[in-house]
């Protein structure tokens, strides 16, 4: 028995000790980005974008941005041929050296022509394997995604790992994109009670705009990924992919996605600029900042879903070219309503376009209207996906205007 | 066969908890959600109120037999062979347990962690260290049991509040979600058969005192649905019930969900400590109770000699399945005919026994 004693850990030392799974760090490559094209046939492309330890060991030991190898790139970029992801990811170890590993794969970008045919073949093998992770974030590129992922050269961070962990923050401060991450998805492509969205991504292709592409100015960021003039060929993320259950149906701009980011109380912050209420022709700049999450309320009692939204804001005002001293708490209130008015009305104009065009309720007002039923069988019953289109939506929009910047009193130029 | 061991109420509650807490790690959780929809944790709820139920099915079965233990009451209610008979069958009735819980803990670490070792390697594992549980005895398991209690709580604390930025209350409706037939008749039943109510009355004679059976056992229930419940809310509140459906260890994919910017995530490897932990306690505490049983229905004077040769039957019989889900469904089916020991021949012994006093207090007047 002594004897034993002393064996049994020795043994479990060695069987717990996972040697059969090891696999050193120098005999992998991880894959950071993957990619999905339509292929030949009812073949898909993915991209898999590879992180080069050699070249990416030189970067971060400040060897003035070239690797061990001398013009080693940091990432390179490999196109599979095959039916399924991890089809593909498995071909692709014959091309390389190391054992390929999706352990640290942080985003998944689907092109528009794949999102628009049906992502649920994607999905499941993305959410069975298990190295890939419910946390990565979910893309859906304009143009090719091999393409983007190719031009896709992030100028600050050393990985575009990164650059897409960073979007989240970035995300924060202008709301004109959306952060989702795979779980996310998947559970909304599922769901009969909200539809997934993901984040557009595109490279900028123009320099410029024609007169008729020119968007209002009282309209910032009304653009869709790769549209926003911009004299490098960068990356932009901009704008919103509307799902109906796994398939894209149609696209956010900029501006929209702010008030889509808006309705489903992810505003952390916002700039925006209105028509002076008081003179035409002049603006007055506004930091959005949403005061408390916003309030829905379904009644599903008439012969259509009622659905009442309350949005509050409390912005804060970054500039007024007019000169007029909307500081004054008369003014504040004129500017107050000018605000509250615009807000409702892109509201509006967002949700119906959903209902319309769109077909999808990406808001999760479903959610709210699942609050109503006790059973799965007659929440079923109800369709939510058929009742949402017919639905009135009432929004009541709550504007406060907190803070007034750095000045309190503006005074007209002399 | 008497248990010589005795331990407080702390490390006997503690050990009931950790013990039948294992199910939760494994796919229980999603089972219930096919079963209830949204109101998987009403089940648990309702399982809670039938275990309780359970424990004083026991408590008044072995009240008025202090010092012994339910297989010293059914031999003393069935006569010495059928009562030796019965508590054979609760002996592999263990074995039963143990061999599905080896299997489901084992293959549960090779699809979550080390995809690439054996099968049988892992195994191994699991079942050298029941042995040497076993062998150690009950004061061993229950001793390192309360002492690794607050890491084991403390982990599950962190990985459920760390889903916090998740949690989608309106995914908890509709409130009834498959109806109260599924919610609480069907859903109430799965979750109440846990064989650790039977097992605190197989080693009742470890607790101090058989007074203190109901107030270890109730309490060793109420964490360890506690538990349970909090997890179906919270597994249900972060995975909505028709994508929660699909999950193969929902623990598991919780923690893989948490994400608190770059710094804080892949936090799993806590979880497969804690989860690995528990199921060593799982298996050595059923692999302990087989032989305990089958030692005191063949008479003998010690459990021991018979852990090892049990060990290889409960490793041998964990193989019979010939895949995870053949083994979860023979899982299920156990834990379904699991109603037979745990309230079905209890209320029949309890029954006889009472007839058996009244015929012998008549004689006696």
């Amino acid at each position: 028995m002594r004897l034993l004693k002393i064996i049994a850990p020795l043994i479990l030392v060695l069987l717990m000790a996972g040697c059969w799974g090891k696999r050193e760090t120098d005999e992998i490559a991880y894959v950071l980005v993957m990619g999905f094209d339509k292929g030949p046939g009812h073949f898909s492309v993915i991209s898999f974008q590879i992180a080069n330890p050699k070249a990416i060991a030189g970067l971060s030991g400040g060897g003035g941005g070239k690797g061990v190898g001398g013009g080693d790139e940091p990432l390179f970029i490999e196109n599979i041929v095959a039916k399924l992801p991890i089809g593909a990811f498995n071909l692709l170890n014959v091309e390389r050296s190391r054992e390929i590993s999706l352990l640290h794969t942080t985003a998944f970008i689907f092109s528009e022509e794949v999102a628009r045919q049906g992502v649920a073949h994607y999905l499941n093998p993305l959410g069975r394997y298990r190295e890939t992770r419910g946390t990565a974030f979910v893309f859906v590129c304009r143009g090719k995604a091999s393409e983007f992922m190719k031009k896709n050269q992030p100028v600050l961070e050393v990985t575009p790992s990164k650059q897409y962990a960073m979007l989240a923050l970035t995300n924060k401060i202008h709301g004109l994109t959306q952060v989702t991450q795979f779980t996310d998805f998947y559970q909304g492509s599922k769901s009969v009670d909200v539809n997934p969205t993901a984040p557009l991504v595109g490279i900028s292709k123009k320099e410029e705009l024609s007169k008729s592409e020119i968007p209002p100015h009282n309209k910032l960021g009304d653009y869709l990924a790769g549209d926003m003039p911009s004299v490098e060929k960068d990356p932009q993320f901009i704008g919103t992919a509307v799902f109906r259950k796994d398939r894209m149906v149609g696209e956010l701009t900029g501006d929209e996605t702010r008030y889509f980011n808006m309705i489903i109380g992810k505003l952390n912050q916002s700039f925006l600029i209105i028509d002076d209420p008081k003179k035409k022709g002049q603006s007055v700049g506004m930091t959005l900042r949403q005061a408390r999450k916003p309030e829905v309320k379904v009644n599903l009692a008439g012969e259509r879903p009622e659905i009442e939204l309350r949005i509050y804001q409390e912005p804060e005002i970054a500039g007024v070219t007019s000169g007029i001293n909307y500081e004054s708490p008369e003014m504040k209130k004129v500017l107050e309503k000018a605000l509250a008015n615009i807000i409702r009305k892109r509201c509006e104009s967002l949700i119906t376009r959903t209902q319309e065009e769109f077909r999808s309720d990406i808001f999760g007002f479903g959610r709210k209207a699942k609050r109503k039923f006790i059973t799965l069988e007659k929440w079923k019953k109800y369709n939510w996906d058929e009742a949402f289109p017919q639905a009135r939506v009432d929004i009541i929009v709550h504007v406060k205007i907190r803070r007034t910047g750095l000045m309190l009193n503006t005074r007209p130029t002399q | 066969m008497r248990s010589r061991v005795s331990f407080g109420m702390a490390e006997a509650v503690v050990l009931l908890t950790m013990s039948s807490m294992a199910r939760i790690f494994l796919p229980f959780p999603r089972y219930l959600v096919e079963l209830s929809g949204p109101a998987a944790w009403l089940s648990s709820v309702a399982g809670l109120f039938l275990a309780l139920l359970q424990v004083y099915l026991f408590y008044i079965i072995l009240k008025p037999y202090p010092g012994e233990n339910i297989m010293d009451i059914t031999e003393r209610t069935l006569g010495k062979v059928a009562g030796a008979a019965l508590n054979i069958y609760y002996g592999f009735f263990f074995i039963t347990i143990a061999a599905g819980f080896t299997r489901i803990f084992s293959e549960a670490l090779l699809v979550s962690a080390l995809p690439r070792t054996p099968i049988s390697v892992v195994a191994t594992s699991f079942m050298l260290i029941a042995v040497m549980g076993a062998y150690l005895g009950l004061e061993t398991m229950a001793r390192s049991t309360r002492l690794t209690y607050p890491f084991v709580l403390g982990g599950i604390v962190v990985l459920l509040f760390g889903l916090l930025p998740r949690w989608e209350i309106s995914n908890l409706f509709p409130i009834l979600g498959s109806g109260p037939v599924n919610v609480f008749i069907k859903g109430g039943f799965n979750a109440a058969i846990v064989t650790e109510i039977f097992l605190a009355a197989v080693i009742v004679q470890s607790f101090k005192g058989q007074e203190v059976f109901g107030k270890i056992t109730s309490r060793a229930m109420l964490m360890s649905f506690g538990y349970l419940i909090i997890l179906e809310m919270v597994f249900i509140m972060t995975i909505n019930w028709n994508s929660a459906q699909e999950s193969t260890l929902p623990f598991y994919q919780l923690s893989r969900l948490i994400y608190f910017g770059r710094f804080f995530q892949r936090v799993e490897s806590i979880f497969i400590i804690i989860w690995s932990f528990i199921g060593m306690i799982k298996i050595s505490l059923t692999l302990y109770a087989s032989a305990f049983v089958l030692a005191h229905a063949f008479r003998l004077p010690d459990h021991r000699p018979l852990v090892l040769p049990l060990a290889v039957i409960i490793y041998s019989l964990s193989f019979l399945p010939p895949d995870l889900p053949s083994s979860l469904e023979l899982e299920r089916i156990i834990r379904m005919h699991g109603v037979l020991p745990s309230i079905i021949l209890p209320v029949l012994v309890l029954v006889l026994d009472r007839f058996r006093r009244r015929g012998s207090k008549n004689e006696a007047s």
